[in-house]
């Protein structure tokens, strides 16, 4: 794994994150490990990649504080809706505020499938991921095309 | 008169455009638990006064496509009702309009999935028809649901803090309620093709009144009979919410001890008498200068804005939040 990308990509997020919110990154291995092996297959610059890792880990963490609310009660439930909610938010401002707008235009209904899918009782949170992919491999087809013209 | 008659503009057609945010969402079936929810969530009624606040801001400028306006007014109810689903999961309200929660009808997971969606259903309609980057259509979604969660953990961290100051209370009220009601106004006047300064003018009036109106709510908190606010008087306090009403009576020596005393543990019956003593103190009635004083400041700033015949719907706007219920 890459773990300077990784660092770099929490390090990036933690400083776009208030600190009235009380957040703090924990991230597992094998939240980000999907999405930086992915990343490693296309050509993007470092400051990209870092970007859309953080984006990525920014959902990511959003879908797990939610994830967790049903046995909670009192202000851990609070907590957990409301880093849900702002982290949310927060992916919608960082791929503006770094103008990533095509990928916000792509994401948006795949996160909100994915809410579909939980409200179902059939949790996908692979679409991310998969979503991403195809992102990346449009824009990848895209600047070929405009290149070989 | 109600809001929408005094401003002419159909409530009926509202509620369509917000149904028909879900209605027309080909990955919702129409029988859907999700679809249900959300359309009975709507026809449970509201003012809408967030929606008639984007289509009043349209009104300062000149529309290309009506269509778009009524679109970005359906979404900002979107967003408020989804902040409403979770603010009801937060605070443990059992009833909203008399109705179940959702929560409560759907369980906490699903109706949290619930406004999840709504939220996401709203940047997926605004990234369709912001092709031109038309970047403050995205407010609804991003500044504004932020600073909504920093409004609210404003007020978590200050649970029981009887040394909040009033700059701080405004400032969680602003985040809480006041910028989305001021982003209302904004985006449907820059939606509009309204020039940034008057769009601006726009905001600071929305957000003297949305101030206003979070003010007159926590007053009502302590005034409205409990049977119509569904929970006891002084709920707020109880819950260690230090709004404006607690923070002039904090200011009356012998009653500021007893509230200071009130504490996570203390037990309902003896949190009563102090409810009642800040009822019967001057404290209410320092709150609701502080409210008026906010409606002056938005009262003054329709008087600049009055080259524009929409500035009448200002003043529509402004007498409504004066005589909410007391």
């Amino acid at each position: 794994m890459e773990t300077k990308l990784v660092q770099d990509a929490c390090l990036l997020l933690q400083g776009e994150i208030s600190p009235e919110s009380g957040i703090h990154l924990k991230l597992q291995q094998e939240d980000v490990l999907p999405m930086v092996s992915l990343l490693d297959q296309y050509d993007l610059t470092p400051v990209r990649k870092q970007r859309h890792l953080s984006i990525y880990i920014a959902i990511k963490l959003a879908l797990q504080s939610h994830m967790c609310c049903d046995n909670c009660t009192g202000e851990t439930l609070t907590r957990k809706v409301l880093n849900g909610d702002y982290l949310y938010s927060l992916y919608v401002q960082l791929c503006l505020k770094w103008e990533e707008y095509d990928l916000l235009t792509h994401l948006a209904p795949i996160v909100k499938r994915i809410q579909i899918k939980h409200v179902e009782g059939n949790p996908q949170d692979t679409l991310l991921i998969e979503g991403w992919e195809w992102f990346l491999q449009f824009e990848g087809n895209c600047s070929r095309a405009i290149q070989a013209i | 008169m109600k809001l929408d008659e005094a401003l002419d503009i159909s409530l009926r057609a509202v509620d369509r455009e917000i149904q028909n945010i879900v209605k027309y969402d080909k990955d919702v079936p129409r029988s859907s638990t999700l679809a249900k929810s959300i359309i009975d969530q709507i026809q449970s009624g509201g003012k809408r006064i967030r929606p008639l606040m984007v289509i009043v801001g349209s009104r300062f400028g000149k529309p290309q496509d009506k269509r778009k306006i009524w679109q970005l007014a359906a979404a900002a109810e979107f967003i408020h009702a989804a902040s409403l689903i979770h603010d009801d999961i937060i605070d443990n309200s059992s009833l909203r309009r008399g109705q179940p929660a959702l929560h409560v009808k759907l369980g906490v997971y699903e109706a949290l999935h619930v406004g999840n969606y709504m939220s996401a259903r709203v940047i997926e309609l605004i990234s369709t028809y912001s092709a031109e980057r038309e970047r403050y259509a995205y407010d609804l979604s991003s500044l504004v649901t932020t600073q909504l969660c920093i409004g609210e953990y404003q007020q978590l961290t200050h649970l029981y803090d009887y040394d909040v100051t009033i700059e701080e209370y405004i400032e969680k009220s602003k985040n809480k309620t006041a910028q989305l009601m001021a982003s209302c106004l904004r985006i449907g006047a820059l939606a509009a093709g309204v020039d940034e300064a008057t769009a601006d003018l726009l905001y600071s009036f929305g957000e003297k009144l949305g101030i206003s109106f979070q003010i007159r709510d926590d007053i009502l908190d302590f005034t409205q009979s409990s049977e119509k606010l569904g929970k006891p008087a002084g709920s707020d306090l109880r819950h260690g919410q230090v709004t404006l009403p607690v923070l002039f009576a904090l200011e009356d020596e012998p009653l500021a001890p007893r509230i200071r005393a009130i504490s996570a543990d203390t037990p309902s019956q003896l949190i009563d008498p102090v409810i009642a003593a800040i009822q019967q103190s001057d404290a209410l009635a320092k709150t609701e200068q502080l409210s008026k004083h906010y409606l002056d400041e938005a009262a003054a700033l329709i008087d600049q804005l009055s080259a524009y015949p929409a500035h009448k719907d200002l003043r529509v706007l402004l007498d409504f939040f004066s005589g909410r219920d007391r």
